[in-house]
């Protein structure tokens, strides 16, 4: 097969797409000029996988670490100017710290950052939730071109002379990703043989999300028959699943027949007692009572409301 | 009513399968995805159908879009077939059979006669 040198360097292109995914930089996106060209179409994939290794890996719930080792800090005013950054920060953003002083938060992140911050704090302090910090993923723009991917924690400080927000957090690539429960609590002797296993767990307990999702028309089995059919024990499914998808097995079951339910009650004349025993629910009380619970309305009140036709 | 048309897309029910053509718009995100399975689940009423979904002019959906697709995308839905005329858009329906992975029965064609060759087992007598 002959390639031209246009072709030759999308293939580039996509090379250091791939490279950017594998350093955790899933903020990375291959543009995309020719949607037809077989090639341009793995570097469409790429931006695919990135957004769901981004999803996958920056859930809010890996947030938590409270002793960063080394964060950077910096400190915006209420205008979105930097008014304070630590060496950890000058050193990431490659920007003398002189510099750094006064910069419009703007010049130093990337635009859809930069809205996301904004949107995000805007509505976090007007709800008066100052006294809890936001959990942020910010996308810096570095000197040398490349973006860089950090987790990070904005908190709300009131000066002397006025307010200011203090954000502290790691770049994306140094964060470790820890799912203890996991692994082993004995060490095998084979360290291969220990991560082939971790891996071949999580394989399994992704089976068992999409087995979930497969059957969310009827009960769930017990979670010993849900290991025994997927390979885990009771105890890995359970702290497994919880470590991958930020909630316990029985509650996502419970939280996607609610979500299906919903659909049918919005957009269907369906009986709600049907509805109800569609998705598996023992009893319509039970059904109502945790519709309520999640949505804050009864079924009934709910198609009441929010019946389209 | 047997037949729907807004600015995501055009639908209507024949031969007990329920007929879904993407039409070509920006921003392909949640927001979109709820209206697109909202439309299809009111014509539907309560009665779960085949669909064959025509995605020759679909846009990118994001990632939200996609995972609500794949799961309430297919209330009352027994089987899809996709229907894709490129390289590109069979590899789009590909990607999201794969990765996002639908809750019913899918698959992807080249042509409307494969697809519904596909549904005939779901199609209620």
């Amino acid at each position: 097969m002959s390639v031209n040198k246009k072709e030759l360097a999308k293939i580039d292109d996509i090379l250091e797409m791939i490279v950017q995914l594998a350093l955790g930089n899933f903020a990375y996106r291959y543009q995309v000029e020719n949607p037809e060209s077989e090639i341009e179409n793995i570097g469409e994939r790429l931006n695919y996988l990135a957004e769901e290794l981004g999803m996958f890996i920056s859930h809010p719930g890996v947030f938590g670490i409270k002793n960063m080792a080394d964060p950077y800090v910096f400190a915006v005013n209420e205008e979105f100017k930097i008014t304070g950054v630590n060496c950890r920060f000058v050193d990431l953003m490659q920007i003398p710290e002189k510099k750094l002083l006064e910069l419009p938060l703007s010049e130093v992140v990337t635009e859809s950052t930069y809205a996301a911050i904004t949107q995000q704090l805007k509505v976090h302090f007007e709800e008066e939730r100052t006294h809890t910090p936001v959990r942020l993923l910010i996308s810096f723009h570095l000197k040398s071109g490349n973006i860089l991917d950090c987790w990070g924690y904005c908190h709300f400080v009131k000066g002397a002379d006025g307010v200011y927000f203090l954000f502290r957090g790691l770049p994306i690539a140094e964060k470790e990703i820890k799912v203890p429960l996991l692994q082993p609590k004995t060490k095998s002797r084979n360290k291969e043989h220990s991560i082939i296993q971790y891996q071949a767990d999580i394989m399994n307990l992704r089976k068992v999300h999409q087995y979930i999702l497969s059957n969310l028309h009827q009960k769930l089995p017990s979670l010993n028959e849900i290991a025994r059919k997927f390979n885990l024990n009771e105890f890995k499914l359970k702290k497994g699943f919880k470590a991958l998808y930020q909630t316990p097995v029985v509650k996502f079951h419970r939280e996607k027949r609610l979500e299906m339910a919903y659909q049918m009650i919005v957009n269907t004349p369906t009986p709600l007692s049907v509805i109800a025993k569609n998705f598996g629910f023992m009893d319509y009380p039970y059904f109502s009572k945790a519709f309520k619970k999640k949505y804050g309305k009864s079924p009934s009140k709910f198609k009441d409301d929010n019946y389209i036709n | 009513m047997n037949y729907i048309k807004n600015e995501y897309s055009e639908l209507f029910i024949q031969d007990g399968v329920l007929f879904f053509k993407y039409l070509p718009f920006e921003n392909f995100d949640l927001a979109a995805a709820e209206k697109i399975v909202a439309a299809r689940l009111s014509l539907q009423r309560e009665i779960a159908f085949p669909v064959l979904c025509d995605v020759r002019q679909i846009g990118k959906p994001n990632l939200s879009a996609r995972r609500f697709l794949a799961v309430q995308g297919s209330v009352l839905a027994k089987a899809v077939a996709y229907v894709a005329n490129s390289y590109s858009k069979e590899k789009l329906a590909d990607f999201f059979i794969t990765v996002d992975q639908p809750t019913a029965p899918t698959a992807v064609f080249s042509t409307q006669e494969a697809a519904l060759q596909f549904l005939k087992p779901y199609v209620s007598e």
